[in-house]
């Protein structure tokens, strides 16, 4: 038993909820990047980020959550005309990253939200813990 | 009189009570950790508790009342594709609720010790 109960569950989600919103400013970074050696030396291709729980003991309330893995979005971005760009085919085509802006806003604000609900969490365990102090008293 | 006060069945129901909303809260960081886990189910404290620590409040020995199991939760339906069926206000509303009884529950402890204290000392604290 903790002395904050449940911290183990909470402190892993924060980690993974700040993981997830770093890949997507990584993403929105990237946005108009067309040379990615991760991706092959094409452009660059929008990271996802997958979760997984972590299993306790069979009588541990507590499940954790742990990142299992970030892979490469591997859809086809749009091609533009640009003869002038450096990455420019010899149609004058340049391959773009498949990131778009509007996806990379809704995730990022549900692994805020997440992230505030997890905080709560937190702040709760910490009152109970604070409350339980108090006995004897 | 200082047995009464540490083995009455009230003072001993609130001791497994405490450790039950402990255990609830374990339950509500582990539910909203993985409100973003695609095919969590929620975990959950087993239903018939209340009934058997009610008997057993009635009966006079809530000391012999065990923990109460955790469970998955496969009932409650997935408002998700991704098959999670975890509801962010459901577990904050149920958090805070269990909060208060918490809460409560010290207040109620708390009590006890300064009646004792009252009786040892034979006047109430400042």
């Amino acid at each position: 038993m903790n002395f904050l109960s449940g911290i183990h569950a909470t402190s892993s989600a924060l980690n993974a909820e700040q993981l997830r919103m770093d890949i997507v400013s990584q993403n929105i970074a990237n946005a108009y990047t067309t040379k990615d050696a991760d991706a092959g030396g094409g452009p660059y291709q929008r990271r996802t980020v997958s979760f997984e729980t972590i299993m306790g003991g069979a009588q541990k309330a507590e499940r954790g959550v742990r990142v299992a893995g970030i892979k490469n979005d591997k859809t086809p971005g749009e091609a533009i005309f640009n003869p002038g760009h450096p990455h420019a085919d010899a149609n004058g085509m340049v391959k773009m990253p498949n990131v778009q802006l509007a996806t990379e806003m809704v995730d990022l604000m549900s692994a805020s939200r997440a992230y505030e609900a997890n905080l709560t969490v937190a702040r709760n365990a910490r009152s109970l813990a604070t409350k339980a102090l108090s006995i004897g008293k | 009189m200082i047995d009464k006060i540490f083995s009455s069945p009230s003072y001993d129901g609130s001791k497994v009570m405490l450790d039950v909303a402990i255990t609830r809260q374990e339950i509500f960081s582990s539910n909203l950790g993985n409100i973003e886990t695609p095919g969590y189910k929620r975990l959950e404290l087993s239903k018939d508790f209340s009934k058997v620590f009610a008997e057993a409040m009635k009966a006079g020995k809530p000391a012999a009342v065990s923990a109460p199991s955790v469970y998955t939760d496969l009932e409650s339906p997935a408002q998700r594709k991704d098959g999670n069926n975890v509801v962010l206000q459901n577990e904050l509303l149920a958090m805070n609720k269990n909060s208060a009884e918490y809460e409560t529950l010290v207040d109620f402890v708390n009590g006890s010790m300064r009646t004792l204290r009252m009786a040892i000392q034979g006047r109430s604290q400042a």
